[in-house]
């Protein structure tokens, strides 16, 4: 088959094809019915007033208590700066509080000064002594028992010293 | 449509008038004879044309920025009819919706299913041509390509419609 004469039938074809089309006046008419609702968007509000008027109102208020709802912490956000990464932490609100004081902790410097080296102060001797009766530390005696020696002349010796009868 | 933007109703009866048979011919051949979608798509093309005629550039031709919106939808809808489930593009993926080419001549029932052979962009040119007597120039540009790309095209599905529809020569030439 000749391309020409393919080309030439086609064309023909085509054309009857097209020829056959009827043009679509409903479309037309509904096309411009469309234009006519989407311009009358307007005039409504006065066409329905109720309606419309209501539609408003009702927006308004949906409006308001979403612009005045009150707004809960539930989380606080702490974005750190290093590193840079977000994170989420949540704060729990606790009955009981815990205070605890800051411990300062001056720096100190220990110094060797043998003059003015704190000596103990000696202990006294705890004997007390009264009229008619003599009181001895009984600590004291043994420790001084342990010192002389144990022995029976010894501690006569020291008895004697020390104006005690054993 | 410079009488349209300065909101003349008549200018658009007029241009409904002139082109709806040919774009609604070309908008079945390129949805495969697929009546809903075609009707869907035409609708939507000439609403738009009359809610914003503001949108078409005066210093152009129609004819190819009117084939360039058409052409667009087509390629829109039926990309989107591919994504849908496959019972509702059955007719889509199948062949040609015999149903509503029934009246059509066997020559062009034959024509129709060659023409479902080759790519959208080859079968776009050849219709845009041969039907919509568009010329080379004015086909580039509505699909936005280079002049020997829609010379290549076209070469290219007349060829093969010369060969595929040989065997019926005898037949096709004479009905």
């Amino acid at each position: 088959m000749k391309e020409d004469k393919l080309i030439d039938k086609i064309r023909q074809e085509f054309e009857t094809e097209i020829d056959s089309i009827p043009v679509n006046k409903d479309l037309l008419q509904r096309i411009k019915e469309e234009n006519l609702k989407k311009r009358s968007v307007l005039p409504l509000w006065f066409q329905s007033p109720v309606w419309s008027y209501g539609f408003g109102l009702a927006s308004l208020l949906f409006a308001c208590l979403y612009f005045f709802k009150p707004t809960e912490t539930s989380e606080l956000i702490v974005y750190r700066d290093n590193p840079p990464q977000i994170v989420k932490d949540t704060l729990f609100v606790k009955d009981t509080v815990f205070i605890e004081k800051e411990v300062v902790t001056k720096n100190t410097r220990l110094v060797s000064n043998p003059s003015q080296r704190i000596r103990k102060p000696r202990k006294s001797q705890q004997v007390t002594f009264t009229f008619n009766e003599q009181y001895f530390d009984a600590e004291q005696l043994e420790e001084q028992q342990k010192a002389v020696g144990k022995s029976s002349e010894q501690s006569e010796e020291l008895a004697q010293f020390l104006g005690v009868n054993i | 449509m410079k009488r349209l933007q300065n909101k003349d109703v008549k200018a658009f009866d007029e241009l409904y008038q002139r082109y709806y048979s040919k774009l609604y011919g070309f908008v079945l051949k390129m949805m495969k004879y697929n009546k809903p979608a075609s009707d869907d798509i035409i609708q939507e093309v000439f609403l738009k044309l009359y809610q914003f005629p503001e949108r078409f550039d005066i210093t152009k031709k129609f004819k190819p920025w009117v084939y360039t919106v058409v052409a667009n939808d087509c390629q829109k809808t039926f990309r989107i009819k591919e994504l849908a489930p496959l019972n509702e593009v059955e007719h889509f993926t199948t062949g040609f919706d015999m149903k509503n080419q029934a009246n059509l001549t066997e020559f062009m029932q034959k024509l129709n299913i060659q023409l479902n052979q080759v790519s959208v962009e080859q079968k776009e040119v050849f219709i845009l041509k041969h039907q919509g007597g568009l010329s080379l120039k004015e086909i580039a540009e509505v699909q936005n390509c280079a002049l020997g790309t829609v010379k290549s095209r076209l070469h290219t599905v007349t060829k093969f419609l010369a060969e595929s529809l040989e065997p019926h020569k005898e037949k096709l030439l004479h009905l």
